[in-house]
């Protein structure tokens, strides 16, 4: 299915000059420790924690209502470090995600309510299903269907994931479109 | 990723004539057909750990026994275990089932590596076993071997025997032949009766996840840390020419491809454009389909609906479209039937939008199901040829040809 157009109202969200369109309701804390590539959604009640650790969030990426992403812990043998996060390109992350990972690499669905563990890594091209619980220090291998609590992989994607996610979040981006003045393309 | 843009609802026909996904489909250039996972071969390209993905080479992974030595899984809830320092000493830690090998009773280790496992407790039986049955296997060789040895040149003297050749052809085979020392039959042990198993049996059951992955390990003895198994990437080879269909680039962390035939680089792809609204008996109801030419030529194409048994009637008559391709620059696209207009809703560059209007009966109504036909012509010059077929038959290579998809969607 072709993804719908969504209207967004304008006085809503704020627009950067590289394509990021964010909420205005957001909580997000620490900006100035924040990257975003560029042409990413983040919408209402998201929750990024730059006040704690360097949070990156690559291109075309989607982060829907009220995910909550936060840099993780990492006890050394000195002093517990908090570690950087990194979001690759093209990554989804569904509503109520709670995303505590060391890194989330490029073309990633992370589906609705998915908690991801302290310092977990997932792979290119997978895909967690919803309401998954991902252990702390966990890695997943590319191309991995991932699914359970505690989370497992239990299948794999199509070989294509790359180009069906590059497909998807371009047109996700393309279709959110502001109300005023809206033109009709399906 | 088929998940957001619901590629489930539609299946495209195999050649071998299963129903699967686009995503999951492959096409084979040379033999101009479409190719699923059960129709293709696989071939393990690389062998490496989940976790750590580190690569082993074949014989180095069978003397890991496929298992990796650094990575340690939960014996409880098969979850990653993590490394905890202590005084300076490892042990490891399950974060999710609070497991430890603390618990299992064994000591911090200087090192992280190399944590025990539970062996079979007969290795040393099997491995002399197994060396016996090689030796056996030399024994009975070993005439075979000495003839094979043994040119025409030899029959002569061999026969004659003039100068005790023969003797002393004998008395090496005798050396070379091994020791033999049969092994006594592995004697055999009580059967425990089922009262004392009872008795011995400790209260904590099991799981059969645990018991799978440590399959060694009775009921009374503590769980060791799983070591974790590792895994093979595959290359897909189609099952009537050999060649790869897709094999991945080098390094097992990668997700690029250094050859890829994806079907939906050469196939027209069909997505449901918008939802479709309750569908009432006897009355016309639309099916807004897309069409995407995601290849790399333009494509000429012609849908047919298809109206049969166990599939909704369709009223529309065969629809003709050209797709520029996706890489070509100008966006106007060529052959744009005016006329047909109230089949095609939209164009953008390389994706048309199309109108079916479907009628369904009281059949349909539990598993609507919409069958369309495509026909669409292929460019020639994708064709992988091999060089003799290129010189015998000239006439075939680089030809265009017009091949046919079926398909079917699900409209509930």
């Amino acid at each position: 299915m072709d993804l719908p157009i969504v209207y967004y109202n304008e006085t809503e969200w704020a627009k950067t000059h590289t394509g990021n369109k964010v909420n205005k309701k957001h909580a997000i804390a620490g900006t100035q420790n924040i990257v975003i590539a560029g042409k990413t959604l983040i919408e209402e009640g998201v929750t990024i924690r730059g006040d704690l650790a360097t949070v990156k969030i690559g291109k075309f990426c989607v982060l829907k209502a009220r995910c909550d992403i936060r840099p993780c812990l990492k006890i050394f043998s000195k002093k517990p470090t908090m570690c950087n996060v990194i979001i690759g390109d093209y990554v989804y992350i569904d509503e109520d995600c709670i995303v505590n990972a060391a890194q989330i690499f490029a073309f990633v669905h992370l589906g609705a309510r998915a908690v991801l563990g302290n310092g977990c890594v997932i792979r290119e091209c997978s895909r967690v299903l919803p309401d998954t619980v991902v252990s702390p220090d966990a890695v997943f291998p590319p191309f991995s269907t991932i699914a359970g609590n505690p989370a497992r992989v239990i299948g794999t994607e199509p070989m294509c994931t790359e180009n069906l996610m590059t497909e998807a979040m371009s047109m996700y981006y393309d279709n959110f479109v502001p109300r005023q003045g809206a033109t009709l393309v399906p | 990723m088929s998940a957001l843009l619901q590629y489930n609802k539609i299946k495209y026909e195999c050649s071998c004539g299963k129903w699967r996904t686009l995503p999951d489909l492959f096409f084979c250039r040379h033999c101009f057909k479409i190719k699923c996972d059960d129709c293709s071969c696989r071939e393990i390209d690389a062998i490496f750990c989940p976790r750590c993905l580190d690569t082993s080479s074949p014989p180095e992974a069978r003397l890991k026994k496929h298992k990796c030595t650094s990575c340690n899984d939960c014996p409880n809830c098969a979850n990653v275990l993590s490394a905890r320092v202590e005084n300076e000493k490892y042990y490891l830690h399950c974060h999710h089932c609070r497991w430890s090998t603390r618990d299992a009773k064994q000591d911090d280790r200087e090192s992280n590596k190399s944590w025990p496992t539970k062996e079979n407790p007969v290795t040393n039986h099997l491995n002399e076993v197994t060396a016996y049955m090689k030796r056996m296997e030399v024994i009975e060789n070993a005439p075979k071997d000495l003839k094979k040895g043994k040119g025409k040149a030899w029959s002569a003297i061999h026969l004659k025997d003039k100068f005790g050749v023969q003797q002393m052809v004998e008395k090496r085979r005798k050396a070379m032949v091994p020791e033999m020392n049969p092994l006594k039959a592995h004697d055999p042990t009580e059967a425990p009766t089922l009262e004392e198993e009872i008795e011995n049996r400790s209260n904590v059951l099991r799981s059969l996840d645990q018991i799978i992955m440590q399959p060694l390990t009775n009921s009374n003895e503590l769980l060791l840390p799983v070591k974790v198994p590792l895994q093979g990437r595959v290359m897909v080879r189609c099952d009537e020419c050999e060649r790869t269909l897709v094999k991945r680039d080098f390094g097992v962390a990668t997700y690029k491809f250094k050859i890829s035939s994806f079907a939906r680089e050469f196939i027209p792809d069909i997505r449901m454009s918008r939802p479709v609204k309750e569908l009432k008996i006897g009355e016309t109801a639309h099916v807004f389909l897309s069409v995407t030419n995601l290849s790399s030529s333009p494509l000429e194409l012609t849908i047919t609906p298809q109206s049969g048994e166990g599939t909704i009637k369709c009223s529309n008559e065969p629809i003709q479209l050209n797709l520029p391709s996706s890489k070509s620059i100008d966006s106007a696209a060529g052959g744009v039937h005016a006329e047909q207009s109230d089949v095609i809703v939209f164009r953008q560059h390389n994706r048309v939008g199309l109108r079916l209007d479907v009628v369904p009966t009281e059949s349909d109504l539990t598993s609507p199901i919409l069958d369309l036909l495509l026909n669409y012509k292929q460019d020639g010059s994708f064709s992988i040829l091999a060089a003799s077929e290129k010189v015998l038959k000239p006439e075939e290579s680089g030809v265009d040809r017009i091949l046919p998809a079926h398909l079917r969607i699900s409209l509930s």
